[in-house]
């Protein structure tokens, strides 16, 4: 497991108060109970404090599940 | 796989100081059985030169964690390697990492250590222990964790954390909190807000239950007869708006219509929450946006935006009266920095406002509002003096060599520290001293140093001596007869600190630092004293609980009683009920319980009828002494019976503040007189009993009142004084002015 992805499994377990999770790329907010729009605010506002960057409008509305985040924080992290 | 890094390699990373993820990518790629050893080293390495990186300590934990499921045995024999390490660093990790291994005496013992030595930071080792302890069948210690962990202001994150925390604890039973009913009307959502509000409530002590409506209907909420909001019976309601509710144009024609406009919808909303729901309003006033079509002149024209929306906030404060209070929503703002307060992405996603780094600091303001409501604000300050009052150590450096007044820094600091407390004091909040010091030595400065902005006779109780701190506190409430859940401790000694925590829980006790320019940043920042509204009686019952607290240490010092009282040099001012004092003449008729003879009770309406009678002899008593003035302590009312040539007493209540200085003595005298006054030979009083009046039980035979018509059923009593064959009772102690 990548370092991005280890980081981001354990902002999900802290944020959906879980003990396990496969952050698998095809994961989607449908698959998971807790993944609901009010813990959606709160991942992104985690994710965003602990990997110290700041999402746009079109990227977050932009996402359809896990991989997508990955691949914004990704870009975000290289640049 | 990489290379192993050598230990030059790591020593490297540690030498540039790159902390946290560094070392889990690096651990990462080395061979498991290698992974154990170097994390050692990296403890051992940052120990070794006394630098504690939180992040780093998490990262290593980790590491170590991970391990555990892959050779238990090794990382246990492990643990009890690095158990011998002393530093910090080895003390978090090994807590850490015996949590993961899940037994309970190991693990508290560990994180006991990690809070006693104060490794990392205060919320998350507090939250650490808390959980363990609740895991080990420990919820009442788990509670006082997670106070502990939220005793200073924590970031939003911390306070999600311990959330979760609070969320467990709810399914056990806790000692009884004091139980509040509030409700959440949002015109924005406020689904954030909720948990932080709950989590703020329970570290204030009380149990709150939060209701919350979508947001954008509090209109509704409140006018529908059958909402949600009117079957939850709120005590209190939270009408969290923001500048967008005042739907203001960027300029106004008519600036004063403009600003009633945006405040009269929410004006109606208070009335039926006041009048239908008997619940208290927190209206958030109108938090001025920085973005302006009009810029600077939004502010400076008369109908700009952001001019307009003062002149609202001007007009919420105009118009709120009782039951209502307003919440500086654009005072946070600017606390918070108004740069960070809105996160527009957040908005147009989900209508979140302000942003979620803000929500802390506005529950905050919430609650004080809540405990202000409920009646939990603080009353007492009590101030430690050495390096806390003022610089230096008055015992060894002399009242010369303190620290305070304008020509030094750290003294500044002090005085305006006196300042602050002189001011807290001038409105109501009763100070104390409670200093380890010789007394003498304590009070030198009060007395002899032109610095000191703090006279003797700003405090009420000064306790200076070598007792413990929380048995001289336990004795200043005591002396002040005031809850130690009232007061609030200040001491530049972490120690005394602790200590006082530790044995009165209930005391806040602030963490000040060591640092005189922040105490009283630090200290403020806790609202502890903060009120709704400020009355005159107030600031006179802070001069109260000084006086009486004066007044036992006279007691202690006066050889007896009769000396005592004579020493008071009270002087009483004896008058009918007129328009002045009708008010509190009415207040306490129907509140007086303990000294009332008859516990009847009178409107003011009907005292005021009363006082017109010719029949009737009402008189008012007030009190004065050389401590205070105690104001109006004493009603009588009598009914003249000229046919028996009787004086009755219907009506004797006096003020318990007064008790014990021979007032009723003196009362009965001016009735007496009366009765002499209007050719009447007896008076006549009458007892009834009730389940708080105990009291005054045997008052007319102390008096020297003889039974005339014995117990009955009731058991109430009647007596008379003969007036043909005694004297009217004379009371040397108390002056007529």
């Amino acid at each position: 497991m990548d370092a991005i992805t280890e980081k981001l499994t354990r902002i999900f377990l802290d944020v959906f108060d879980l003990d396990a999770i496969t952050l698998r790329d095809d994961l989607a907010a449908a698959d998971l109970e807790e993944w609901d729009s009010l813990n959606h605010v709160k991942l992104v506002v985690a994710i965003e404090s602990g990997f110290g960057v700041k999402f746009s409008t079109r990227e977050i509305t932009g996402w359809k599940n896990v991989g997508d985040m990955k691949k914004t924080l990704h870009s975000k992290l290289k640049s | 796989m990489m290379h192993s890094p050598t230990e030059s390699a790591l020593e490297d990373l540690l030498a540039a100081s790159l902390t946290a993820p560094v070392y889990e990518v690096v651990l990462a790629q080395v061979a498991p059985a290698e992974a154990l050893a170097l994390v050692g080293r990296c403890v051992r390495s940052l120990d070794h030169r006394e630098r504690y990186h939180h992040e780093a300590a998490e990262s290593l934990a980790r590491v170590a964690a991970r391990h555990l499921a892959l050779d238990r045995e090794a990382t246990l024999a492990w643990l009890a390697i690095l158990a011998a390490d002393r530093g910090a660093t080895a003390e978090w990790v090994a807590a850490r990492v015996w949590s993961a291994v899940g037994d309970h005496p190991n693990t508290l013992a560990a994180w006991d250590a990690v809070i006693e030595h104060a490794v990392g930071p205060r919320p998350a080792r507090y939250l650490a222990r808390g959980r363990q302890r609740l895991d080990a069948g420990d919820p009442v210690g788990a509670a006082a964790d997670l106070r502990e962990a939220l005793r200073d202001p924590c970031d939003h994150n911390d306070m999600e954390r311990g959330h979760k925390l609070w969320k467990r604890l709810q399914r056990h039973p806790l000692p009884s909190l004091r139980k509040a009913r509030i409700a959440l009307l949002g015109s924005f959502t406020t689904r954030l807000i909720k948990p932080l509000l709950e989590l703020v409530a329970f570290r204030d002590g009380v149990a709150a239950e939060v209701y919350e409506a979508e947001y954008g209907v509090l209109h509704q909420e409140v006018l529908d007869p059958t909402s949600g909001l009117r079957r939850f019976r709120p005590d209190v309601v939270i009408l969290a708006t923001s500048w967008r509710d005042a739907n203001l144009p960027p300029i106004s024609a008519d600036p004063d219509a403009a600003a009633a406009a945006a405040i009269s919808p929410l004006v109606a909303l208070w009335r039926i929450i006041r009048d239908e729901m008997r619940a208290h309003t927190i209206q958030h006033n109108f938090d001025v946006p920085l973005v302006d079509s009009y810029g600077h002149l939004g502010a400076s024209l008369p109908g700009g935006r952001a001019r307009v929306l003062r002149r609202a906030n001007h007009a919420l404060l105009e118009a709120a009266g009782a039951g209502v209070s307003i919440l500086d929503f654009d005072g946070v703002a600017a606390e918070f920095g108004k740069a960070a307060w809105s996160d527009e992405g957040l908005w147009y996603r989900a209508k979140q406002h302000p942003a979620p780094a803000a929500i802390p600091l506005l529950v905050d303001h919430y609650m004080m509002h809540v405990r202000a409501v409920l009646g939990l604000t603080r009353k007492v300050l009590v101030l430690d003096l050495d390096n806390t009052l003022w610089g230096g150590i008055v015992g060894e450096d002399g009242v010369e060599g303190l620290k305070l007044g304008v020509t030094d820094a750290e003294g500044e600091a002090h005085t305006d520290l006196q300042r602050y407390a002189r001011e807290l004091r001038d409105r109501g909040v009763v100070l104390a001293v409670c200093s380890k010091n010789n007394e003498a030595d304590a009070k030198e400065p009060f007395e002899r140093s032109a610095e000191m902005v703090l006279k003797l006779d700003d405090i009420a109780v000064f306790r200076a001596n070598w007792l413990d701190k929380a048995t001289n506190i336990r004795d200043i409430a005591a002396a002040l007869e005031l809850g130690t859940d009232s007061f609030v401790f200040l001491d530049d000694n972490p120690t005394e600190r602790a200590w006082v925590r530790s044995q009165l829980p209930e005391v806040m006790v602030p963490e000040i630092g060591n640092d005189a320019a922040r105490y009283l940043g630090l200290l403020h920042r806790h609202h502890a004293f903060d009120a709704l509204a400020l009355s005159e009686e107030d600031r006179l019952r802070a001069a109260d609980y000084a006086a009486n607290a004066r007044r036992s240490e006279l007691m202690k010092s006066a050889g007896n009683l009769e000396e005592f009282i004579a020493n008071l040099q009270m002087s009483a001012t004896v008058a009918t009920v007129d328009e002045f004092n009708l008010p509190r003449a009415a207040q306490l008729v129907n509140k007086s319980n303990q000294f009332n003879l008859t516990t009847r009770r009178y409107t003011e309406e009907q005292l005021r009828a009363e006082s017109t009678r010719p029949d009737r002899v009402v008189r008012t008593f007030k009190l004065r002494d050389r401590f205070a003035d105690n104001g109006l302590i004493g009603v009588m009312i009598a009914q003249v019976d000229a046919a028996e040539s009787t004086l009755t007493i219907d009506t004797w209540l006096m003020s318990c503040r007064v008790l014990g200085r021979r007032v009723e003595e003196f009362m009965v005298g001016v009735v007496m007189q009366a009765a002499l006054d209007h050719g009447l030979t007896r008076v006549v009083g009458r007892y009834l009993p009730t389940a708080k009046n105990g009291l005054v039980r045997e008052l007319y035979p102390r008096l020297g009142f003889t039974l005339v018509a014995p117990s009955v059923s009731n058991g109430e009593t009647t007596w008379e004084y003969r007036l043909d064959l005694l004297p009217v009772l004379a009371n040397r102690f108390i002056r007529v002015e």
